[in-house]
């Protein structure tokens, strides 16, 4: 019987079979029992996976025990003053300065935040690790080309370069012929443009051990193109690093969205953003707190959650790197 | 003027009005507030009586968010610009910070104007001098000059054309050099003579704009003729202060570092037996780049600075100064003379068809737009422009409170008539289905929020709205003035008047006439050819009352028209600190009167 105490040995000596054969086992099952072990790093995965059910059942919820997302119910502010009121059995997290509901924009909030992490990680993974392999692969001119792009792109201040491209796509019809419209688009470009070029460099590391390899040169001598060495032999090979970095990331670019709808370039209004919302909490957040704390609560909560499963996955991936 | 806003939207500063309700006028509207429509306020409604006697000395500093339009006086034509213009120049007529009232100030008397109305006759002070380095007389050339360089292209005065193009001689358009203008005559050293082509009713109350403060020919020629005038950098003042300069007259990154600082300091020429200005401080400092009117606000309370200067307090600060009886006592509202409005663009679909802007004035919800500005504190309900402060001067005469041609219950709109309206259009089911549209607006509150109830409310009639958020000044100086790029809805929008005449309210912003292709306030783009003749009669009606009649119908054609659809009428809330002497301008919107305030005796 296993214990909680998952040590090789231990589990070897409990598991020999009748012939005292220790059973093997798939990478995946090791990495499976490391991962269920860390209890963290599961409660983490708890909170995402409750998270993805609350974006995608929002509408549900909403209907049930809230109000339309981007409906406005001025009645609901002070009368006197125009200011918004708190928590209550109508607004279970009060309302905004235009009356709108701070429980369903929290929610809806969810929504955009996943929606920009993981399509924007997605994109950025997939061109990193792309072009991370043709440099690493093919060194000589096209590595020379890729590096540069990579070391002018790291060369700019995250934020900054965030900024200048929202910032550009913000106005009238986007960018490149209107391809890149204002909003939800420019947003994932945005932090398309930056992050690639970190997986990129990793990716570009590990396929330059990889393609010195044994396996590698067989399958060259079988007569294997290069394609089919990249995608076959070489990329298998960088799931790894994938799936870590990528689980690593994503609560960055939740990050950077917010960050990119605070300074008003992200999300464009009516549609809910934890970012925007905390722009906009931030100079009343004395007076009304509620309008703060719930979307900075959310956004801490999911970016800590995406950080500690990242983590154990790292962990679990390669326990040489457990603390 | 417009109203640039006191940041975060304010109105478009253009009109100053000379707001001319008397404090008792004033109490009887503060009284009435306070019902659903009402703009009761919390906290001081009427405008002080500023403090006579005080000591002089001492600093007093002004907090704003925002930096000048310009800094030269003949091209300001902004609220918060005049509260320097003013302290540090004198134009013919000015006011006295309580009154609407033009006075003279480097006038001798107030004008007189001939019997047909074409010729009006003002006499300058003697002894009235200009700050170093030109140190000598004023005369009435150097008011001729300063008008005429009004028309230069290096100048391009904002108002010029529309008060003084009816001057002999005043060229239709801009001109390269500083026109000679034949119908302003200078018969004596201290005598100006003014000839019109046609009578003006508002002609008088124009003498009290900035442009008529003087400015000596020989000294600011030669900034005149360049591409763009820098005589603003190197401006002399004749009011008690001026702009801290060098010894060579330049004020630049001296006395004015433009989005920083601007520092007045005593004008050593200004001689107080010739003005009824007390200027009792010794140094007024303008600290700008206030973003956050919380902090602003906060700064004031604590006395680490003494009032605000173009940005209003916020809603929640207003709240927790009203609850407290001490600070309440500094805090006042005062009524701005104009309105905010939301201006549709009538120059292209679908606002061309009057029956959709009309929906469009349906369904509104005044009442959620007033409650983005701070709610009835903020001001009364608009039914239409010209604001209850004019009220027998032209307020009456267009109906009042009650000429509403858009009613609703409580002023929060009426779908069903909406619908009505759009069903007239052309629209099935009263639903609009036509392009999604576009409106650009502040990208920070209030005017965000503004611009978030339009949306919500258009809506609920099936108009989908994409926002542009973009900076105050963007909205305005790309989009919203400049017609070919302008979006359908410019939702952060109003007016202040120039002078206490209704005329100032409406003439600039909705004669097709004054439909310009950049600096365009007429933003609605409204071209009527009846309001445009009626208009055009009205401007020369030189009996009083028969103008505030004849221009009160010209509010009720144009309000009917829902080109733009006014929603408040409002107050500029302005809080002092506790060691100086309130004096907000009544004339100007509620700006504080640098020249009226003092630092308290136990603080100077």
């Amino acid at each position: 019987m296993t214990t909680a105490f998952d040590d090789s040995a231990t589990v070897a000596a409990a598991r020999r079979d009748a012939a005292g054969v220790l059973p093997a086992r798939t990478p995946w099952q090791l990495f499976s029992r490391r991962l269920r072990d860390d209890k963290v790093a599961l409660a983490a995965g708890a909170f995402i996976v409750f998270l993805v059910l609350v974006a995608l059942f929002a509408p549900l919820i909403v209907r049930a025990v809230a109000h339309p997302p981007n409906a406005q119910y001025p009645e609901a502010l002070d009368p006197q003053f125009g200011t918004p009121t708190g928590p209550s059995s109508e607004f279970l997290f009060g309302v905004d300065t235009v009356g709108e509901d701070v429980f369903s924009r929290v929610l809806y909030g969810a929504r955009v935040s996943l929606e920009v992490a993981l399509v924007a990680t997605a994109v950025s993974v997939a061109i990193g690790v792309l072009l991370g392999m043709l440099a690493g692969y093919y060194r000589g001119a096209t590595d020379t080309v890729i590096s540069r792009v990579i070391d002018v792109t790291l060369a700019f201040p995250v934020l900054l370069l965030a900024l200048g491209i929202a910032s550009s796509c913000s106005l009238g019809n986007g960018c490149a012929g209107g391809l890149v419209k204002p909003g939800l688009t420019t947003v994932i470009v945005a932090i398309v443009v930056i992050n690639w070029t970190y997986i990129g460099r990793i990716i570009r590391g590990q396929v330059l051990s990889l393609r010195e390899k044994e396996f590698v040169e067989a399958a060259r001598a079988a007569g294997a193109t290069d394609r089919t060495i990249l995608f076959r032999e070489i990329l298998p090979n960088l799931v790894a690093p994938i799936v870590v970095y990528s689980t690593l990331v994503i609560p960055q670019n939740i990050l950077l969205e917010a960050a990119l709808s605070f300074l008003g370039v992200g999300i464009n209004p009516p549609q809910a953003s934890w970012g925007a919302m905390l722009a906009e909490a931030t100079p009343i957040f004395n007076t009304a707190w509620w309008f703060f704390v719930f979307p900075g609560a959310a956004l801490l909560l999911t970016v800590l959650a995406f950080n500690l499963l990242g983590d154990g996955v790292r962990d679990a991936l390669d326990p040489r790197t457990a603390g | 003027m417009r109203d640039r806003t006191r940041s975060s939207g304010s109105l478009r500063r253009s009109w100053w009005a000379a707001a001319g309700v008397c404090v008792a006028a004033l109490a009887l509207v503060a009284a009435g507030c306070g019902g659903a429509s009402g703009g009761g306020a919390s906290g001081g409604t009427t405008t002080p009586k500023p403090a006579t006697g005080q000591s002089k000395g001492g600093t007093i500093t002004v907090l704003t968010a925002g930096d000048v339009d310009y800094i030269d006086p003949g091209q300001m034509y902004y609220s918060f610009s005049y509260e320097i213009g003013y302290a540090t120049q004198r134009p013919l007529l000015a006011y006295k910070p309580d009154s609407v009232e033009a006075v003279p100030d480097l006038a001798a008397k107030m004008p007189t104007v001939s019997k047909d109305g074409r010729t009006v006759t003002v006499q300058i002070r003697k002894g009235v001098r200009f700050s170093p380095p030109v140190n000598r007389e004023v005369t009435s050339a150097d008011v001729k000059y300063a008008i005429e360089r009004g028309f230069a292209s290096s100048v391009a005065n904002g108002y010029v054309g529309a008060y003084f193009g009816d001057i002999v001689g005043a060229p239709a358009k801009t001109t390269a050099q500083v026109p000679n203008i034949a119908g302003i005559q200078t018969p004596s050293r201290y005598t100006l003579v003014f000839k019109l082509k046609r009578p003006s009713g508002v002609f008088v109350g124009a003498l009290g704009m900035p442009i008529t403060a003087p400015v000596p020919r020989e000294y600011a020629q030669k900034f005149d003729t360049k591409t763009q005038s820098t005589y603003g950098m190197h401006q002399v003042a004749t009011g008690p202060y001026m702009i801290r300069a060098n010894k060579a007259g330049s004020i630049n990154g001296v006395g004015y570092t433009p989005n920083r600082r601007i520092v007045l300091v005593r004008n050593p020429n200004w001689n107080p037996n010739t003005s009824w200005r007390p200027a009792y401080a010794d140094q007024i400092v303008f600290k700008e780049g206030f973003q956050d009117p919380t902090v602003m606000t906060r700064q004031i309370l604590s006395a680490a600075a003494d009032v605000n200067g173009d940005t209003p307090p916020p809603p929640a600060e207003l709240r927790a100064i009203s609850s407290n009886p001490e600070q309440k006592q500094r805090l006042f509202f005062t009524p701005t003379g104009g309105s905010r409005y939301i201006a549709l663009n009538t120059a292209k679909p679908p606002f061309d068809n009057r029956f959709v802007r009309m929906a469009v004035a349906y369904a509104l919800d005044r009442n959620a737009l007033r409650l983005t500005r701070g709610g009835p504190i903020d001001g009364r309900i608009a039914t239409h422009f010209i604001d209850p402060s004019f009220g027998d001067k032209g307020f009456e005469q267009a109906g009042g409170f009650g000429f509403d041609p858009f009613p609703s219950k409580n002023h929060s709109g009426d779908l069903a008539r909406a619908k009505e309206m759009l069903k007239k259009a052309g629209f099935a089911n009263g639903v609009y289905r036509g392009p999604r549209l576009t409106q650009v607006a502040d990208n920070t509150p209030p005017g965000s929020e503004t611009a978030k109830v339009v949306a919500a409310n258009l809506a609920k009639i099936g108009m989908k709205v994409r926002t542009i958020s973009v900076t105050h000044a963007t909205m305005y100086t790309r989009f919203c003035n400049v017609p070919k790029n302008q979006p359908n809805i410019c939702p952060n929008v109003g007016w202040l008047p120039d002078f206490h005449e209704p005329q100032t309210i409406l003439d600039v912003t909705f004669n097709g006439k004054n439909i310009v292709p950049v600096n365009n306030s007429n933003w609605p783009q409204l071209n009527d050819p009846k309001i445009n003749a009626a208009m055009g009669r009205a401007e020369t009606i030189l009996d009083p009352e028969k103008r505030y009649e004849a221009w009160g119908k010209i509010d009720q054609m144009v309000t009917k028209t829902a080109a733009a659809i006014p929603w408040i009428w409002e107050n500029f809330p302005s809080v002092y600190s506790a060691r100086v002497t309130p004096a907000p301008e009544l004339w100007n919107g509620g700006g504080p009167d640098v020249t009226f305030m003092a630092v308290k005796s136990e603080q100077s």
